[in-house]
C-alpha cells in the first residue's frame, strides 16, 4: 500500500513539474518572440512614398499661400481663412512633425508614438480644434458652405487612424503584439502604425492644401 | 555528467530565488508608490500576495537543505524546471526595468514598465506554486521510500538472525 502512494505521489509531482515545466517554455519562448517583435526598428528612407507626398503637398501649401498673398482680396472671411492656413501652414512644417523627419534613419517605437502624439496634439487640437473647425459648425461663412461639408468626415478618419495606431503602441506591453505565423505575412505592426500615422498627416495636409487652393482661386481677387 | 548539471541546477536556482525576491519587492514597491497604495498598512494582503510564493518556496529550499532530502536534491527534472523558472521570473524582472521599447516603461515616470510586471505576476505565482507543491509531494515520497527502506533492513536483519541460531 506503501508503495502505491509513494508511486502515486510520485507521478503527481513529476506531472506538476511537466506542466510547470511547459508553462515555463512557453513563457521563455513568447518573451523572446515579444522582445524581438518590440525592438524591431522601422527604416524610413527618403523615398519614402507617404513622406514625399506630405512634403509635395507643403510645397504647394506654401506657393498657395504666396500667391495669395500678392492678390488683394477685400473679402474679410477669405482674409481670416488664409490667417487661419498659414498658421497651419507653419504647424504642419513644425520640427516634432512628418516634415522635419530625418530620412535614411532607424525608428522605434517610441519615435513613431511620439510623431503619432504630435499630430494629436499640434494637428488636431491647434491646428484643426482652435483654428479650422469652425468651417464644420453651422456659422460657417456662406463662401465655404461648397467646400466645408468634406472636411469633418476626414479629420475623423485621419483623427480615427492615428488613435488606433497609437493604441496598438500604448499596447505594445502585452504579446499580442507579437508576431505571429499568421500575421507576420499579412502586417508588420511598426509598419502599418508609421503608414496609419503618416497617412493622417498626408490627408490633414490635403484639407489644407484644398482650402488653400479655394482661397487662391477665389473670385474677387485681383493681382498687386 | 548528469551529477555536475544536476548540482549547477540547484546551486543557481537557490541563488536567483532570493535575488529575485528583491527584485519583485524593488519593483512591487515601486508600483504601490505610484498607485498611493500602503505596503504594510490597509494594502498589506496584496503585497503579501506577491511575496507569499516566494517566502514559501524559500521556506522549503531551507527546509531541504538543512534536512538533506536526497530526493529532492538529486530530482534533476525538479533542479533544471526550478532554474528554468526562476530564469523565465528573471526575464521578466530584467524586461520590465530595462525593455525601454515598450511604451509603457516610457508613459510613467519610474522607468519601469509596471503594466508588464503586473501581467506576468499571474504565472509567475502559479510557476513557484506549483514548484513548491511538487518539492513537498518529493520530500513525502522521500519519507516513504526511507521507511520501505528501513523495515527491508529490518526484515533482512531478522533473516540473518534467524539463520544465525
Amino acid at each position: 500500500m506503501k508503495k502505491f502512494f509513494a508511486e502515486y505521489i510520485r507521478i503527481i509531482a513529476y506531472t506538476s513539474l511537466g506542466l510547470v515545466f511547459v508553462l515555463a517554455s512557453f513563457y521563455l519562448v513568447i518573451n523572446y518572440q515579444h522582445s524581438e517583435e518590440v525592438a524591431k526598428k522601422l527604416y524610413i528612407s527618403s523615398t519614402e512614398s507617404n513622406y514625399l507626398s506630405y512634403k509635395d503637398k507643403l510645397a504647394k501649401i506654401d506657393n498657395n499661400l504666396e500667391s495669395f498673398k500678392t492678390k488683394k482680396i477685400d473679402n474679410k472671411n477669405i482674409q481670416r481663412l488664409y490667417n487661419k492656413l498659414l498658421t497651419c501652414s507653419n504647424i504642419l512644417k513644425k520640427d516634432d512633425g512628418l516634415a522635419n523627419l530625418k530620412t535614411n534613419n532607424y525608428y522605434t517605437s517610441y519615435d513613431i508614438y511620439k510623431l503619432g502624439n504630435n499630430f494629436q496634439s499640434q494637428v488636431l487640437n491647434v491646428c484643426w480644434a482652435v483654428h479650422l473647425s469652425y468651417l464644420s459648425s453651422d456659422e460657417v461663412p456662406e463662401e465655404f458652405k461648397e467646400i466645408a461639408p468634406y472636411i469633418p468626415n476626414t479629420v475623423d478618419l485621419a483623427s480615427n487612424q492615428v488613435l488606433s495606431a497609437l493604441d496598438e503602441i500604448e499596447n505594445n506591453s502585452s504579446y499580442f503584439y507579437s508576431t505571429n505565423i499568421t500575421s507576420a505575412t499579412i502586417r508588420d505592426y511598426l509598419s502599418s502604425d508609421y503608414t496609419a500615422i503618416a497617412k493622417a498627416y498626408s490627408g490633414f495636409a490635403d484639407i489644407v492644401l484644398n482650402l488653400s487652393e479655394f482661397i487662391n482661386n477665389s473670385e474677387g481677387g485681383q493681382d498687386a | 555528467m548528469l551529477k555536475i548539471a544536476n548540482k549547477f541546477c540547484y546551486y543557481l536556482k537557490n541563488i536567483l530565488l532570493p535575488i529575485l525576491l528583491v527584485a519583485t519587492i524593488y519593483i512591487i514597491g515601486y508600483m504601490f508608490q505610484r498607485l498611493g497604495k500602503d505596503m504594510f498598512g490597509a494594502n498589506l494582503m496584496e503585497f503579501v500576495s506577491v511575496v507569499l510564493p516566494f517566502l514559501l518556496l524559500m521556506i522549503i529550499l531551507i527546509f531541504n537543505t538543512f534536512l538533506k532530502h536526497d530526493n529532492v536534491r538529486n530530482c534533476f527534472f525538479y533542479n533544471f524546471t526550478s532554474l528554468l523558472v526562476m530564469i523565465v521570473i528573471f526575464i521578466f524582472c530584467y524586461r520590465a526595468l530595462f525593455d525601454q521599447n515598450m511604451y509603457m516603461w516610457h508613459k510613467y515616470t519610474y522607468k519601469i514598465n509596471f503594466n508588464y510586471f503586473s501581467d506576468q505576476l499571474g504565472p509567475t505565482k502559479i510557476m513557484l506554486y506549483v514548484l513548491s507543491v511538487a518539492n513537498i509531494l518529493l520530500i513525502i515520497e522521500g519519507y516513504m521510500k526511507k521507511d520501505k527502506k528501513k523495515e527491508k533492513v529490518k526484515l533482512n536483519s531478522k533473516k540473518v538472525l534467524g539463520t544465525a541460531e
